[in-house]
């Protein structure tokens, strides 16, 4: 069995999206939040031997309280330092892909070898990526298929699981939009949560946003746009599912997710009655067959299916699909990673700060706190991310991203406490 | 018209935040001093539309003119066609 490689790259959307197509509006200029790249450092492997491949390297402090908390694994990265991949002016993973496929890929040989001499565990398939020598990845269009809102909305409908939409294909269809009753969710065919959605509450905001689409139709773009109704949610979840290379379906998981007005919160593992739930209805079924249709267009490896629980009681089986890992797919990837139960959460907050932050300090403080997770205590938190604190001070305060797991019978909202304390003592602050 | 008082009304009502009346200065980063992000800036944008009377060419408006408050205004009254 050949080596393993993990990587991750958190928008892979940006580079599925089809830039002839419709699109919500949108500054000129607007990059992703520099921190999101150095995320990666969460994507954790399954097996003491697997090498996890970061574009920094891993903070050897948390590093080691994973490995004191029975997480093995290798790492390796692509720059040595923080200050290394800031002075190559911060290229996220398709950049170095890129690279990697011109002339200017010199730098990164051992990246590339690393990538084709290991089976690759992907967040995303990039289609820039080096190929391994041991696997080759699906077919860029079948894993724009997969992720499209637009033709998952079509092919469930196509199989009849509930899945409600109005796909904008044409030019001519613009107009559809005003006839659909307010309020109801604007999508890009690969928007993702944070971007690429709008609820559109009343009918003068549809009228202009019609305009705006018919002046990108005069301009030559078309397609992917999605109206889909308003939901009366109960409750938010997602099922992580894997189709292998011969076409085998396995289910993973199932997870709560919190979402906040299209803003991710977190995701809660123990979810019993959830479960009863979904199981009482035909939802593992429906999404097989949809699955299993994947498959038919060239479509293999991981799923997250992003389904509800209306507040009637039904089981909404697809809002989306997102054929790739997931922060599901992670929390639970951790979960058995460490053995640690199945009342699980994950939280993540932003942050801020001023200066680079020495992350073991934070590590201990949480331990004084008596907060830090370890063996032989119940409950606490494991920080799974620590990369986004060690940017250097730029003119502002610098952003980053807490992430961690807890498990315990403590709140989400008394873990939040202890660690906005915590944080601000070395000069962070929780927002 | 006072360009940043309006602007800094519209902030407080998209970010729902009435603590953030007064804020707005000419120097104001609208994305880091006041964490307009992704899902706020086309409530944004159209709020200014509505607000000033003018029509934003979505595909045309720079990022960077919400980097700075005075930017904005310079934006708007470029784009306006009401009396200051």
């Amino acid at each position: 069995m050949p080596p393993r490689v993990y990587w991750a790259h958190f928008d892979p959307e940006a580079c599925w999206h089809d830039c002839n197509s419709l699109s919500l509006p949108a500054p000129l200029g607007a990059k992703s939040a520099l921190h999101l790249a150095l995320l990666d450092d969460m994507f954790v492997p399954a097996d003491a031997q697997d090498l996890s491949l970061t574009i920094v390297p891993k903070c050897q402090a948390l590093h080691d309280y994973h490995v004191s908390i029975g997480g093995n694994y290798h790492t390796q990265s692509v720059f040595e330092s923080v200050e290394a991949w800031v002075s190559e002016d911060m290229p996220s993973w398709p950049e170095i892909f890129a690279s990697i496929q011109s002339d200017a890929g010199t730098p990164y040989l051992e990246v590339r070898d690393t990538l084709s001499s290991c089976a690759q565990i992907p967040y995303a398939y990039l289609a820039q990526a080096p190929v391994s020598h041991f696997q080759s990845p699906p077919r860029l269009d079948a894993i724009r298929y997969a992720n499209s809102k637009s033709t998952i909305t079509q092919l469930c409908q196509q199989l009849e699981i509930p899945c409600v939409g109005k796909v904008i294909e044409h030019q001519d269809e613009i107009t559809q939009l005003l006839k659909l009753d307010c309020p109801y969710v604007l999508k890009e065919a690969f928007g993702v949560s944070g971007k690429g959605a709008y609820l559109v509450k009343e009918q003068r905001i549809a009228e202009r946003l019609v305009r705006h689409f018919q002046k990108q139709s005069a301009q030559g773009k078309q397609g992917g746009v999605i109206a889909q109704p308003w939901l009366d949610i109960e409750i938010d979840f997602s099922s992580q599912w894997e189709i292998s290379a011969c076409g085998e379906i396995t289910f993973i998981g199932l997870c709560r997710v919190e979402n906040k007005a299209f803003r991710f919160n977190g995701i809660d593992l123990c979810c019993q009655s959830l479960s009863e739930a979904v199981s009482h209805s035909n939802y593992y079924e429906q999404i097989q067959l949809l699955l299993s249709e994947l498959f038919k267009v060239g479509y293999f490896g991981s799923v997250c299916v992003d389904s509800a629980l209306l507040k009637n009681g039904t089981v909404y089986p697809v809002i989306e699909v997102n054929a790739r890992e997931s922060m599901g797919s992670i929390a639970l990837r951790w979960q058995n990673k460490l053995s640690i139960g199945n009342s699980i959460r994950l939280r993540q907050y932003d942050v801020t700060y001023q200066a680079p932050v020495n992350f073991e300090s934070i590590l201990h403080k949480l331990a004084l706190q008596g907060a830090l997770f370890c063996h032989g205590k119940l409950g606490g938190i494991i920080p799974i991310a620590a990369a986004s604190f060690g940017l250097p001070q730029q003119n502002n305060l610098v952003k980053g991203r807490w992430v961690h797991l807890e498990c315990g019978s403590q709140t989400s909202e008394s873990y939040r406490a202890i660690l906005q304390s915590c944080l601000s003592d070395v000069g962070v602050s929780l927002l | 018209m006072n360009y940043l008082s309006e602007i800094n009304e519209l902030l407080c009502s998209i970010k729902n935040d009435p603590s953030l009346a007064g804020q707005v200065t000419e120097q104001s980063n609208f994305i880091e001093d006041f964490g307009i992000d992704s899902l706020d800036i086309v409530d944004f944008m159209l709020g200014l539309e509505s607000q000033f009377d003018i029509e934003v060419d979505f595909d045309a408006f720079d990022f960077d003119n919400l980097t700075s408050a005075k930017r904005l205004v310079d934006y708007i009254m470029a784009h306006s066609t009401t009396e200051a």
